[in-house]
């Protein structure tokens, strides 16, 4: 399991979703933060049908989404209990 | 430079009387004239004797170079024509041997000027007597031979005149694509509303007679046609027309359901059988049509018969609307006199959130897509959210933005039109960055600034022909009925498309798209580049550049023809088709291969994932060959499509063999006619974006409709696991998904 999070410049809560993003890697938590304004992050968005930021995902070892958070930001309490379950 | 032979036409260089020419110094050459009894045959028929300072005058008029190297050019040229004792002296060999004089003095610039832009005999036999491939749409006959002679010379002056050298150079050799350089005076395409021709009726410029707002809905529909006619004089591709159903019916309240059904018959065949206008092609004809009433149009007032306000808003004439749209579909279900689809005008019916809040939906929806099965004229168009679209061409959409939704109260505003199309050769990027991703991004960004420059260029030239307003060559697009010229410059689009986008990523990964995930995000990956690239283009140059997938008819042959010349061996691994009989292709645009073995669902989920960053439109098509999917498959399937994937648009595309023998029409394509036996058929199928007669294809849409994976065991109506049911096994039916899918 590990998490993706998509961002963008601009968006008011993005600033949000990183700081639970790094609370998540402190604790040991993979996680891929992509910025829609890169090929690369544009790209990783509109495979998982990202349509707005901040998206917050987690995905099992088969690169399949089992959780996601659209255009609102989760505490990391809650991104943990689904990589757990 | 485009007049007929200009260079020994005023009456001093013709040896005539003067006083109506234009030569700057008449008497300076006049003995040194040789006396020889020669005659030169010049392009406006005429005989005229020699006189060599009809070439100095040229030389100078045309070239600027100064008179004493006119003089002795001509002079040169003159001993040339002397000594070879040339029996049948024209006026274009006159202007070839000074041209190659002008080589041997170095003087190149002097030369493109000077050129003569025109067709080798050889060529023009061959265009008279043999069909022309490039666009399946045009027939063969003497029409559109007058159409393939002017745009050769058209092609020539683009690439000559309006381009840069660079932007001319990156389309020679095959690095972009120029569309439709033959029509390099017209915009692209136009997309427009009823509302124009129901307020304003016929009055345009040059018209030989004005009609006002039409009565009758007939008349309605003889306006429309006309103007598209029109239209289509003045632009290189297609003609949409917007809720076409929602704008009939303020003509048709009242009318019986055999009246309707006859208007429905009307507007089809009116369409289909216009092979009779431009160079005999029929007129690439779309009518974007709504079940329910567009939320944007619902409290529009409604224009009736005689232009005038009906008093109601079209919210009121849903019945009516709905009523006419379900006639026109009972006509497609018929087919033609044969049985064969209609090949225009395309029907293309919106699919959003509120078709399915409309009564009737189910049944409407069943009856479209029992006509997709059937005949393949439905094409799906996926609104999703507060997205509206007008669509056209083979995908070509224009998605409606603020100041639409504001023209849509006066509709009769709402026109589109893209300005030219440059499509950029993805595979080739791919060669020549050798797997240096660094290159391959560089050389993508390399391109899309030469295409941005193609459009600068373009610009340019269309401005300045639309500059001599109503008296000049583009009057109709400078027509002012509404406040705005009719092509508004300053709302219209730059497209930019690309092709090979799966052989890209097979040279760069050495792996297709349908391949693995991996390899869909690459693509993903190359477009989102594309996408990011064009937005920064459009601000920079302060002109709306957009991503669209190119049809690509006749390119993606092109370019794998020309790669197969410059990147050997490389491109015999990627080019799809048969090199040895010369039926190459790239794949379309952003399409994973045709000869995939992929089931329906999992083309249109990853073909779809690549549509939200192509914001002039997007196709998917699903070939069916001879199979017949039952209507109920097909509507569950389009209702998953809406709701569970990305994707823009999807047609299904039947096979069917026309017999002129016996004149029936049957399922599959056959050499022979099943039912008679005679070999006297036509196979018709969908090619880039629409339906034609495959004997008019090229020799790379050839080699693609032979590799086409025809997904008939899934779609089959019986047999087995068939039938899209929507069920959540799906992926289970399809273990080659790639996708990971939500």
């Amino acid at each position: 399991m590990n998490v993706k999070v998509f961002v963008k410049d601009g968006c008011s809560k993005c600033p949000a979703a990183k700081i639970v993003a790094g609370k998540l890697k402190e604790d040991g938590i993979e996680v891929q933060e992509y910025s829609m304004e890169t090929a690369e992050g544009l790209a990783e968005g509109v495979f998982y049908g990202v349509m707005s930021t901040p998206t917050m995902m987690v995905v099992n070892g088969e690169d399949e989404p089992v959780s996601a958070w659209r255009g609102v930001v989760p505490a990391a309490e809650e991104v943990k209990q689904a990589i757990v379950h | 430079m485009f007049g007929p032979e200009d260079l020994t036409l005023t009456p001093f260089d013709a040896g005539l009387p003067s006083g109506t020419g234009q030569p700057s110094e008449p008497d300076l050459f006049a003995g040194e004239t040789t006396d020889m009894a020669l005659f030169v045959r010049t392009s406006d028929d005429q005989v005229v004797t020699w006189n060599r300072a009809r070439i100095v005058d040229a030389l100078v008029r045309e070239t600027s170079i100064d008179r004493a190297t006119a003089d002795a050019i001509s002079l040169e040229v003159e001993r040339v024509i002397t000594a070879a004792r040339i029996r049948k002296l024209t006026a274009a060999l006159v202007r070839e041997l000074v041209d190659a004089k002008l080589v041997e003095y170095g003087l190149e610039s002097a030369r493109r000027k000077h050129m003569r832009l025109g067709v080798p005999l050889y060529d023009v036999e061959r265009l008279i007597l043999c069909q022309n491939k490039e666009n399946a749409n045009i027939p063969h006959g003497p029409e559109a031979t007058n159409l393939t002679l002017a745009e050769s010379i058209k092609k020539d002056y683009a690439l000559h005149e309006v381009f840069s050298e660079d932007v001319s150079d990156a389309h020679m050799r095959g690095a972009i694509h120029l569309h439709d350089l033959g029509f390099i005076d017209r915009p692209y395409c136009s997309g427009q509303s009823l509302e124009y021709v129901k307020k304003f009726g016929l009055a345009m410029p040059n018209s030989l007679s004005v009609a006002r707002p039409a009565k009758h809905a007939e008349v309605l529909l003889a306006h429309m046609v006309k103007f598209s006619a029109a239209l289509q004089s003045h632009f290189a591709g297609a003609i949409g027309w917007d809720a076409v159903n929602l704008f009939f019916a303020p003509y048709i309240e009242g009318m019986s359901d055999a009246g309707i059904h006859q208007l429905a018959q009307m507007i089809i065949f009116e369409y289909s059988q216009q092979a009779v206008a431009r160079g005999g092609q029929a007129i690439f004809s779309d009518i974007n049509l709504y079940w329910e009433i567009p939320r944007h149009f619902e409290t529009v007032p409604a224009i009736g018969p005689g232009g005038r306000y009906t008093g109601k808003s079209y919210g009121e004439y849903g019945e009516w609307a709905r009523k006419l749209l379900w006639a026109l579909f009972d006509v497609y279900m018929e087919g033609d006199g044969m049985g064969r689809p209609f090949f225009f005008p395309k029907p293309l019916v919106h699919i959003t959130e509120k078709f399915f809040n409309t009564p009737g939906h189910k049944d409407f929806l069943t009856h479209i897509a029992r006509c997709s099965a059937k005949m393949g004229n439905t094409y799906y168009v996926f609104d999703r959210g507060e997205t509206a679209k007008i669509s056209e061409c083979c995908r070509l959409s224009f998605k409606l933005e603020k100041q639409d939704f504001e023209d849509a109260r006066e509709p009769w505003k709402m026109r589109y039109s893209a300005l030219q199309n440059v499509t950029i050769n993805l595979p080739r990027i791919a060669y020549e960055a050798n797997g240096s991703e660094s290159e391959l991004f560089r050389g993508l960004a390399e391109r899309m600034e030469t295409a941005a420059r193609a459009h600068m260029q373009k610009r340019y030239f269309i401005e300045r022909l639309l500059s001599f307003g109503e008296d000049g060559p583009l009057a109709l697009l400078t027509m002012n009925r509404d406040g705005a010229p009719y092509l508004r410059m300053n709302r219209v689009s730059y497209l930019i498309g690309m092709v090979g986008l799966n052989e890209m990523v097979k040279v760069h990964t050495g792996h297709e798209m349908h391949e693995g995930a991996p390899y869909v995000k690459y693509g993903l990956k190359i477009i989102a580049q594309m996408k990011l690239l064009t937005e920064r283009l459009a601000e920079k140059h302060g002109m709306r550049f957009v991503l669209e997938q190119t049809p690509a008819e006749s390119t993606a042959h092109r370019f794998a023809k020309l790669d197969l010349r410059y990147h050997s061996p490389a491109s015999g691994h990627a080019v799809k088709g048969d090199i040895s009989r010369g039926t190459v292709y790239y794949t379309n645009s952003t399409y994973i291969p045709v000869s995939a073995n992929v089931g329906p669902i999992t083309r249109v989920r990853t073909e779809g994932l690549f549509h939200p960053m192509i914001e002039a439109g997007s196709l998917t098509h699903i070939w069916l060959g001879e199979a017949e999917p039952s209507a109920e498959s097909v509507a569950n399937f389009v209702e998953k499509i809406f709701r569970n994937t990305q994707n823009d648009q999807v047609a299904l595309s039947p096979e069917f063999t026309a017999c002129d023998g016996c004149g029936k029409t049957t399922r599959g394509i056959h050499e022979s006619c099943p039912s008679c036996g005679s070999g006297d058929v036509d196979a018709i199928t969908r090619i880039t974006g629409y339906f034609t007669k495959v004997s008019s294809w090229n020799k790379g849409k050839l080699g693609e409709l032979k590799d086409r994976f025809r997904n008939e065991p899934f779609l089959r109506k019986e047999g087995p696991g068939a039938g899209y049911q929507g069920s959540a096994s799906e992926e289970q039916k399809e273990p080659e998904t790639v996708l990971a899918g939500e």
